[in-house]
């Protein structure tokens, strides 16, 4: 219930910030919902994950990865993806939200909210870390360039460190069918060098809408037993 | 029943064709390169995000958690609701195995027949979340058949005359067809 209201006041707000702000006729327009892109990981997946020219990951990025059981899958309990695998996630619902001072990210898997902020060069003193950190942005041209720090430690799909940082790059293709996105990621804990993902691609879908996702434990069953979720008349517990 | 000329010898019906366990698979969670159809009766429904769970329950009494790939509201909004497989519909479930020796599955089709369907055969195909497209019969599937008036857009009605047809050109494929030769 909780999250619930916080997420429809964040809503509200957005919603007042939009109509009182236009956005900057300058600048692209790639607000609109999306079917999201997906960014290929340099450093392959599950047990293919491991050290190559493009993936430098270290020893310390090999014992993360290794701590991604499926056991320890935050989605298992509802808690969103951490940044660096939202990038690589399967394509699913996401809006953008276009401002003059911010972007707004709304991905339905998890009910992921990010706000990338234009209005600023740098995080504020005592940013917490969170899932998605904290995100600045401004305008090369036509691209929009986002900068992330202040994100919590990753095991799954591409471990990350709390120290990683990474740079978005969105921008329209030619004929502006798809928004295309280029992310690199730089991690001096877990890697020896920069990760290039290949470029993701976000296809417009002006059809679809971002439900609210609601969302509800499946430790239990996947790995208790699924009885325990019934009545004897079927009916959910 | 409309099961039956194809289904001859399956009355306890529960078969498991798993191929060679793969190593690589893309989900930590299910063999992608594996299938098993198991038939049984829904006795439960769980469509809760981030995936949902029929309960479907064999003639031999075991309880087989069928986990939908993808969301549940990415089902609801190609128009599956709690009516779509009500309680003590009896399915064939198709899909990929989980990793775990437990008897939980993702299930990528579902044929739906018996009392519920009044005597045709309801096909539904899940969420196409990999990008790699419907299963090639599934257009001749919609060819023979009728969409169904439940909502769902990737649902078709066949005959059992539909699936005689079906049989002949693709074969013994666990979905429509006898699921001890597979």
């Amino acid at each position: 219930m909780i999250r619930e209201t916080l997420s429809m006041t964040f809503v509200l707000s957005v919603l007042t910030i939009v109509s009182v702000v236009p956005a900057d006729a300058q600048v692209p327009d790639i607000s609109g919902v999306y079917r999201s892109g997906r960014a290929n990981t340099p450093c392959g997946r599950g047990a293919n994950f491991g050290r190559t020219p493009e993936c430098l990951v270290n020893d310390l990025g090999l014992e993360a990865h290794a701590r991604a059981t499926p056991e320890t899958d935050p989605g298992l309990e509802c808690v969103a993806d951490g940044l660096s695998r939202q990038f690589t996630r399967l394509p699913r619902p996401m809006e953008i939200i276009q401002t003059d001072n911010k972007i707004i990210m709304h991905y339905e898997y998890f009910d992921v909210w990010r706000e990338i902020h234009l209005d600023r060069d740098t995080p504020p003193p005592s940013t917490p870390h969170t899932l998605t950190g904290f995100s600045v942005g401004r305008w090369e041209g036509e691209t929009l360039v986002v900068e992330t720090s202040h994100v919590l430690e990753n095991l799954h799909t591409i471990a990350t460190s709390d120290q990683m940082t990474s740079v978005e790059r969105y921008r329209w293709n030619g004929d502006r069918s798809l928004l295309l996105l280029d992310v690199e990621i730089t991690d001096p804990v877990y890697y020896d060098g920069p990760l290039t993902f290949g470029t993701a691609e976000f296809t417009p879908n002006p059809t679809d809408y971002i439900a609210q996702f609601v969302c509800t434990s499946q430790t239990e069953l996947f790995y208790g037993d699924i009885n325990a979720f019934f009545d004897e008349d079927g009916e959910a517990r | 029943m409309i099961f039956k000329p194809l289904f001859a010898g399956v009355a306890a019906c529960l078969f498991v064709a798993l191929s060679a366990m793969a190593h690589h698979s893309a989900s930590a969670f299910f063999d992608l390169d594996a299938t098993v159809s198991v038939e049984g009766v829904v006795t439960g429904a769980r469509l809760i995000n981030p995936h949902s769970y029929y309960r479907v329950t064999t003639d031999e009494g075991v309880d087989w958690a069928w986990e939908s790939a993808g969301t549940w509201t990415a089902l609801a909004k190609q128009g599956w609701s709690a009516e779509t497989l009500p309680i003590g519909t009896r399915v064939r479930m198709s899909g990929t195995p989980g990793l775990t020796d437990r008897p939980i599955a993702r299930f990528s089709t579902i044929a739906a027949f018996g009392e519920t369907t009044g005597g045709d055969v309801m096909i539904l195909v899940g969420l196409d979340v990999f990008g790699t497209g419907r299963p090639e019969w599934f257009q001749r599937v919609r060819e023979l058949g009728t969409p169904c008036d439940n909502g769902v857009t990737e649902c078709t009605v066949v005959t059992p005359n539909d699936l005689a047809t079906l049989e002949g050109e693709f074969g013994n494929i666990g979905v429509w067809s006898d699921l001890d030769d597979e």
